[in-house]
């Protein structure tokens, strides 16, 4: 926000604006680590070297946070609050429109309207984050500190990133990682496509939703998920139950779940994960190129589909999807 | 102090999948543990259960005597190193190291001192201003280990952190973790596929395969006195020798019969476990070390030695000795020979085998029987 400069340079003193779902600073964005929760407790009066002021604009609450050693209210810091009121009745932030755009407030007359003006900031992959209550400032530190964000604003249970970068999910799995070890918090991150305009912020928001679906309902362990890589998932998803049937029964057949065991199953999900490719299997799992051979070799005796072949990976994949959708049948120790 | 038990932990999935059961062990203060065991064995799952990421679906866990099932994550006192670290691309060593406890809120001066202390123990202190592009891979994970340090936990977890290190650099970070636990004496949980890893650096090791444990036992008596076969082969680099055959008794003396009708002599001293437990004539496993396939020498008379000719089929020059394979009824063979060996591929080669030097297998249970 421009008014904040303004302020910084009149007073010499930093100042924060913190409202439930943004927050600013200056001159420095990484400064805020006040927590909205604290702030009304310690409303007009002196908290961790800031004074804080509250003001309400449209029925959102926002505080002020003047740094000084101690708690004034004098003529001077009045301009500077109705500085920041008038600032912000005229201001509409940039994630109160992505909040309205996901909600569908808005026109398209509307949204062409902002298009242009926001088309640096809309700009990349869409990224949501889910977070618990508890961790919400310390998982924001550990995005903001491991890869550069267009905005990232806190949306129901997620973040939500738009983030320009190169590598995205290399990036976002070391930030999953970094979460992990960090604060021992298993997050699940849904990464959609590249977006370009404001209008498109919604679609690709309601994709990163339904990853969060197919996750559940596929039980899929990883903890960052491309939207691109669920596409088969979600074509499964929709079969009908009685093709679905029958593709299972053709595969799964007594035999089969005869010789299926843990290395069996370990076996078919590293597989299909290396992209079919038998060295990068074998070296994924430990285990001898030849011991990788024996295992297909069992998996194509028993089910007639050769998992190295095109057209026989491709039904076994759907039916394999099938069968973790049902969890069935039970695996045999 | 930081013990550790676990109590007939089992981890079930849903859908009745059984990925660790009734997992027993008391782990003492300042142990080295390493769970090992080939993929999907259950020795991350085991560890993601200790760090409490993973409900434990019976059983106990104590931290130091105190029940730990219920308590979350964070409060367990305890601190993780992964497979891939993920320094803060835009952070120095030191804010890196620094980081996790600043999220906690702690003093700044706190903070500084404890990185301080761990940079000395990690050897690092000179590159604490440098940003991860400006470190190698081994100072990388240093700093990765630091952050874990910084934080003084009473159990560091460790889930195969040198995987994705080249094998030069794996071995090096290796001697590094060893000399890490000596400093730190804390107690580590260490989990590798690699059975070279989990010799070299645990004070006893936990060997697992399908969820089951092993056999939990020191390095060395895990490889001198495996549980079972699966121990026997897991355990040792490269693998033991195993041949199929029958006992028999002839002139008073017990043989291990081969296929081919050789005959090798079994230690007397275990002749009773034998014939106590009706071993005789019937088929078992057994198996021998490849360093304990020495050159036959034929003024060699001794009554526990055998002597067995066999083809060379390849030779490996290993600088101080040499891997020879042949086959022996089917089964291939290695043998860890002195570089003097004089034969060549293709030639005969006479080794010997040393009775005191086989182990036994059950054909069926595949347990130990000497």
């Amino acid at each position: 926000m421009d008014t904040l400069s303004t302020i910084n340079r009149i007073l010499c003193k930093k100042i924060l604006l913190i409202s439930r779902d943004v927050s600013y600073a200056y001159p420095d964005t990484q400064a805020i680590d006040i927590d909205f929760k604290d702030l009304a407790r310690y409303a007009n009066s002196n908290y961790r070297g800031y004074n804080i002021y509250q003001i309400s604009i449209s029925e959102n609450k926002y505080f002020i946070c003047i740094e000084n050693d101690k708690y004034i209210n004098d003529k001077i810091t009045q301009l500077v609050i109705s500085m920041i009121e008038l600032s912000l009745s005229t201001f509409e932030p940039v994630h109160n429109i992505v909040y309205k755009v996901i909600n569908e407030k808005y026109t398209k007359e509307d949204l062409k309207q902002f298009r242009e003006k926001y088309s640096d900031i809309i700009k990349g992959y869409i990224v949501l984050i889910k977070y618990p209550q508890e961790y919400k400032n310390e998982i924001y530190e550990i995005i903001i500190n491991s890869i550069d964000t267009q905005l990232i604003l806190p949306y129901n249970e997620f973040f939500l990133v738009i983030s320009n970068e190169d590598n995205i999910e290399t990036k976002f799995n070391n930030i999953s990682k970094n979460i992990l070890t960090e604060l021992f918090y298993e997050t699940s991150i849904a990464i959609s496509n590249k977006i370009n305009c404001l209008e498109n912020i919604s679609y690709n928001y309601n994709n990163c939703l339904e990853v969060f679906k197919l996750k559940d309902k596929f039980k899929i362990l990883d903890n960052v998920i491309n939207y691109d890589d669920m596409i088969l998932y979600k074509i499964v998803a929709d079969l009908n139950p009685l093709i679905k049937n029958s593709i299972y029964q053709k595969i799964f057949n007594q035999e089969f779940n005869n010789i299926i065991d843990t290395d069996i199953e370990k076996t078919i999900e590293e597989f299909f994960k290396n992209n079919l490719n038998l060295t990068d299997t074998a070296e994924s799992i430990f285990i001898h190129r030849n011991t990788l051979l024996y295992r297909l070799d069992k998996i194509s005796t028993v089910s007639g589909y050769d998992l190295r072949k095109f057209d026989d990976s491709m039904i076994f994949k759907i039916a394999w999807l099938i069968r973790k959708e049902q969890s069935l049948p039970v695996l045999k120790k | 102090m930081s013990s550790l038990t676990l109590n007939s932990v089992k981890k079930v999935y849903p859908g009745e999948v059984t990925a660790v059961y009734n997992f027993n062990a008391d782990i003492e203060d300042k142990e080295f543990i390493v769970l090992v065991g080939p993929s999907g064995c259950g020795k991350t799952t085991t560890l993601r259960m200790i760090a409490g990421l993973e409900e434990i679906s019976d059983g106990e866990i104590y931290i130091d005597d105190k029940l730990v099932n219920d308590i979350p994550p964070k409060n367990r006192d305890i601190a993780m190193v992964f497979q891939n670290y993920a320094l803060y691309p835009h952070m120095t060593a030191f804010e890196n190291m620094a980081f996790g406890l600043k999220l906690r809120r702690f003093p700044k001066n706190e903070i500084k001192k404890k990185v301080h202390d761990a940079a000395k123990i990690l050897e690092i202190e000179n590159l604490l201003n440098r940003k991860p592009k400006e470190l190698s891979g081994g100072e990388k994970q240093r700093v990765a280990l630091g952050r874990a340090i910084v934080r003084n936990p009473k159990v560091f977890l460790m889930d195969e952190p040198l995987s994705n290190l080249d094998a030069k650099l794996r071995v090096q970070m290796r001697t590094e973790i060893i000399k890490l636990h000596r400093k730190l004496q804390t107690t580590f949980i260490y989990v590798t596929h690699d059975q070279t890893e989990a010799m070299t650096m645990g004070s006893r090791i936990v060997v697992m395969k399908d969820g089951h444990i092993q056999q939990i036992d020191t390095p060395q008596n895990a490889y001198n006195n495996p549980s079972n076969l699966f121990v026997a082969s897991f355990i040792g680099s490269p693998q033991i020798n195993v041949l199929t055959g029958t006992i028999i008794k002839d002139n008073n003396r017990l043989y291990f019969k081969l296929p081919d009708n050789t005959l090798i002599k079994l230690p007397e001293d275990k002749r009773n476990i034998l014939e106590e437990q009706n071993y005789v004539s019937k088929e078992v496993y057994m198996g021998i070390r490849p360093e304990c396939l020495s050159l036959g020498d034929d003024n060699v008379q001794a009554d526990d030695i055998s002597i067995v000719e066999v083809e060379i089929e390849v030779k490996e020059l290993m600088g101080a000795e040499i891997y020879t394979y042949f086959t022996i009824c089917n089964e291939q063979m290695i043998a860890r020979v002195k570089s003097s060996l004089d034969k060549n591929v293709g030639e005969i080669m006479k080794i010997q085998i040393k009775a005191d030097d086989l182990h036994l297998f059950d054909k069926d249970t595949e347990k130990t029987i000497f």
